[in-house]
């Protein structure tokens, strides 16, 4: 553990104290080791995958909990927890509100999408589906070649998170942290593909379902002052501060982002896919949406209750691991790390196996016929790579200013580049195959472009332009297009 | 009136995510002991086609 501020003073003062410390950080360490050995277990107890079809979609033999859990672990990354705790304590309720898009989203799946999807014989992946309903090759590829960038950009945040909270546990530097927390992802994904994927996910689900509600719990009942009237008033507060904070264009943009950016990206598509039925397919996503909500109120919260407790001028990130340091014993603080490192680790793994098998499925299977057994080789490989990939860039070679801001930008790309596409191949009875590639083509480029052109704005905005240019150019292709491409 | 409202959403919001967590982890416990006994099945059918 590192040293905090003030040590050498108290370590005057009381003689017990590098006693005391000694203890602390023994148990510390204890609590974050004990967590990865039950993780260990858990990822064997999964065992290894034998064919491509269990690697890739868990035989479509999943139940609708661990599907659920599977689902929301994936999508509260460090951002839905960490980041919303920082957005409640500067903006009370209103990223709440801006949260129930991101509910709505995951209902409006659940009830339209996720079921056809599932319906979809012999589909692997989101690409499968693509290149299944346009009937082309290349649909399939340029879905897979977003799929795979897609994941590995989002792996890279992923990885540079988890990098910090290792770095700031056991004081690496911060090329071992994000190697050690890329390869021991890796690995159980690798050897157990999805399944070990969904039932690792749905362990860490359960470590920060039970530890960040227990945390604002024991901050409501001992810490806060005032009870509810003062948690009231200073929720009325920060709202007001972060509705005034905000053009109304910077919240179209955001609400956008929050109802779209996320839209069945692979690791979702691939849960809807491998669940056992129509039916748990559509309920994992309805239940996921309004898991989302609960989530968001109880982050929030977290965020409300740190306004009369830490400084005010604590920066967002920050707010969580202040108020736990502030409410907890230092064991808190590696519990934290815990709870930190089953957040980041439960999105990671889910994305280095879909990158994996839509790799495999999406871009090398539609140019060259292999058996199951180089398929499962390939996906494991794949995997690696992936990691691999986005631990260098996370160790240096590619910087962005934030998590929440690497996360914009991949939001950015997804939803223009891949949703009218599939929306309208899922809905249209003979999809033409120009409008899908047209449509993938002007979403994606738009939305780069923006990206390097107005970098301030995209950060919420570039998500609407690129959108308005991917129908566009689905609207022309497939007014143009004929029946096959 | 209102402050006791908003707490006890915010209470009840946290025991239901609590909740959410008991239930996957049962799910996972059964899943994981069952693991060696069953091997998954190859079930590749829609619920829609089973039924028929």
């Amino acid at each position: 553990m590192k040293e905090r501020s003030g040590t050498p003073d108290r370590a005057i003062e009381d003689p017990d104290w590098f006693g005391n410390k000694a203890v602390h950080v023994a148990l510390s360490v204890a609590l974050v080791i004990a967590y990865v050995v039950v993780l260990t277990f858990v990822a064997i107890r999964a065992r290894a995958a034998r064919e491509y079809s269990e690697f890739s979609l868990a035989k479509r033999a999943l139940p609708l909990a661990l599907i659920f859990g599977s689902l929301c672990a994936t999508y509260v990354g460090p951002a839905f927890s960490i980041g919303f705790v920082g957005k409640g304590f500067q903006s009370g309720f209103l990223f709440l509100i801006i949260g129930l898009a991101y509910g709505l989203q995951n209902i409006l799946v659940g009830v339209l999408i996720a079921p056809r999807l599932r319906a979809l014989e012999g589909c692997h992946t989101l690409g499968d589906a693509v290149g299944h309903r346009y009937e082309s090759r290349t649909c399939q590829v340029l879905a897979g070649i977003i799929s795979v960038g897609l994941c590995a950009g989002f792996a890279t945040v992923m990885v540079s998170a988890g990098g910090l909270v290792i770095r700031d546990v056991f004081a690496l530097p911060l090329w071992a942290s994000v190697a050690l927390i890329a390869a021991v992802t890796a690995l159980y994904t690798t050897s157990g593909g999805l399944r070990a994927s969904v039932v690792t996910d749905a362990f860490q689900f359960t470590a920060f379902t039970l530890l960040l509600p227990l945390i604002l719990l024991v901050a409501l009942a001992f810490h806060l002052k005032g009870g509810g009237t003062a948690f009231f008033w200073h929720a009325v507060e920060a709202t007001r501060q972060g509705v005034g904070s905000m053009t109304p264009m910077e919240l179209v943009g955001l609400l956008t982002s929050f109802l779209l950016g996320e839209t069945l990206i692979p690791p979702y598509a691939n849960r809807a896919l491998a669940s056992r039925t129509t039916e748990s397919s559509r309920n994992s996503f309805v239940l996921g949406g309004l898991f989302s909500v609960i989530w968001f109120l109880v982050m929030v919260s977290l965020g409300i209750v740190a306004r009369g407790l830490i400084p005010d001028d604590t920066k967002g990130d920050h707010v969580l691991l202040n108020l736990v340091k502030l409410i907890l014993p230092a064991e808190g603080y590696a519990l934290l790390m815990v709870v930190s490192l089953s957040v980041i680790m439960s999105s990671l793994d889910s994305l280095l196996n879909a990158g994996a098998v839509a790799f495999t499925q999406d871009i090398v299977r539609p140019l060259r016929r292999f058996s199951d057994r180089e398929a499962l080789s390939t996906g494991r490989v794949a995997t690696a790579g992936i990691a691999a990939c986005a631990a260098v860039a996370a160790a240096g070679a590619v910087k962005f200013p934030s998590i929440i801001d690497g996360l914009l930008l991949c939001y950015a790309v997804w939803a223009p580049a891949i949703l009218p596409a599939l929306g309208f191949g899922l809905w249209l009875k003979k999809p033409r195959p120009p409008a899908g590639i047209a449509s993938m083509v002007a979403g994606a480029l738009v939305a780069v472009t923006f990206q390097f052109l107005w970098p301030q704005a995209s950060r919420t905005t570039a998500i609407l332009p690129a959108l308005g240019a991917s129908l566009g150019a689905y609207l022309i292709g497939h007014l143009l297009g004929g029946r096959r491409g | 009136m209102m402050g006791a409202l908003v707490m006890i959403g915010v209470v009840v919001a946290s025991v239901l995510v609590m909740a959410s967590g008991v239930w996957v982890a049962s799910a996972l416990i059964a899943a994981i002991w069952r693991v060696d006994r069953t091997s998954p099945p190859s079930v590749s059918k829609t619920s829609d086609e089973s039924r028929r």
